[in-house]
């Protein structure tokens, strides 16, 4: 598989996860935490698979780049921070898997489920316009495999 | 050509009907949303077998059970039904803003693309 196809089939995998993810009573309450958990090592991979259009934005990002480029890096790197706050403040509300071996404790802290939830909404929109954006990559990484299809049958 | 123009017209309406439903879905979700409640939820957690749902309403486990020969409550398969139809009615919404959300980006994304290669022409 080359990188691109695998690239193509995380980010899918990625989308709906993450869209069954945003409603728990889908999946149950179990699963609901154990697919947060996939998709953020999934994000890892994603972040590493990317690390070097990463570093070079990020080296280049005070010399030129145009306006457009400046808010998609600012959009992803919201969308960093809104994942960050949803895998920890779902591992404080969280029921099923114990954290307390990373000194979290369960219902510890205030308000960690209206952080939860309204974070989650607002990286779900963040994260439909990273797709967006990036659509013409998808389409581009969509084409061969379409060809190829048609190839075959 | 004729046939493009139409498809993407509906989807315009269908972007602009999903955006509407999700910002209304959401400002009922902050308007009952009740921070203390769901402090106090937190607090309690492990106390107790309750769960709390989304927007601070407490779920059908923390309610008393309807007992039995009395009118108290809905029976268990109806609101089981409920929350099955409000799930998929959920999993539905979210699938239309995201659908939506990344036709209207990728849209804005080709028309800018357009416009500026036109004024570089």
């Amino acid at each position: 598989m080359d990188k691109n196809k695998f690239k193509l089939v995380l980010d899918l995998v990625m989308a709906l996860s993450l869209l069954l993810i945003m409603v728990p009573n889908i999946l149950g309450q179990i699963v609901h935490e154990w697919v947060g958990l996939i998709i953020g090592a999934v994000l890892l991979i994603h972040l590493v698979i990317n690390w070097n259009s990463i570093k070079t934005l990020t080296l280049n990002f005070f010399h030129s780049l145009s306006f457009k480029i400046r808010i998609t890096y600012f959009l992803n790197l919201l969308i960093f921070i809104g994942f960050v706050s949803i895998i920890i403040s779902g591992m404080y509300i969280s029921k099923s898997i114990d954290f307390s071996w990373l000194g979290i404790s369960r219902g510890s802290g205030m308000g960690w489920k209206l952080l939860h939830t309204s974070t989650s909404y607002l990286t779900f929109l963040l994260v439909s316009i990273h797709i967006g954006m990036n659509f013409r990559w998808v389409l581009s990484a969509v084409k061969p495999i379409k060809t190829n299809l048609r190839l075959t049958y | 050509m004729i046939f493009r123009r139409r498809m993407m017209q509906i989807v315009c309406i269908l972007c602009i009907l999903t955006a509407g439903l999700y910002s209304f879905n959401s400002l009922d979700y902050l308007s009952k949303a009740n921070p203390t409640k769901i402090v106090q939820a937190v607090q309690s957690f492990g106390q107790n077998n309750g769960t709390v749902l989304e927007g601070g309403h407490e779920s059908a486990s923390n309610q008393p059970p309807p007992s039995a020969g009395t009118n108290q409550g809905p029976p268990a398969d109806s609101k089981r039904e409920k929350s099955s139809f409000e799930a998929l009615w959920n999993l539905l919404l979210f699938l239309g803003v995201f659908v939506s959300t990344i036709t209207v980006t990728h849209l804005i994304d080709q028309v800018s693309r357009t416009t500026r290669r036109a004024v570089k022409a």
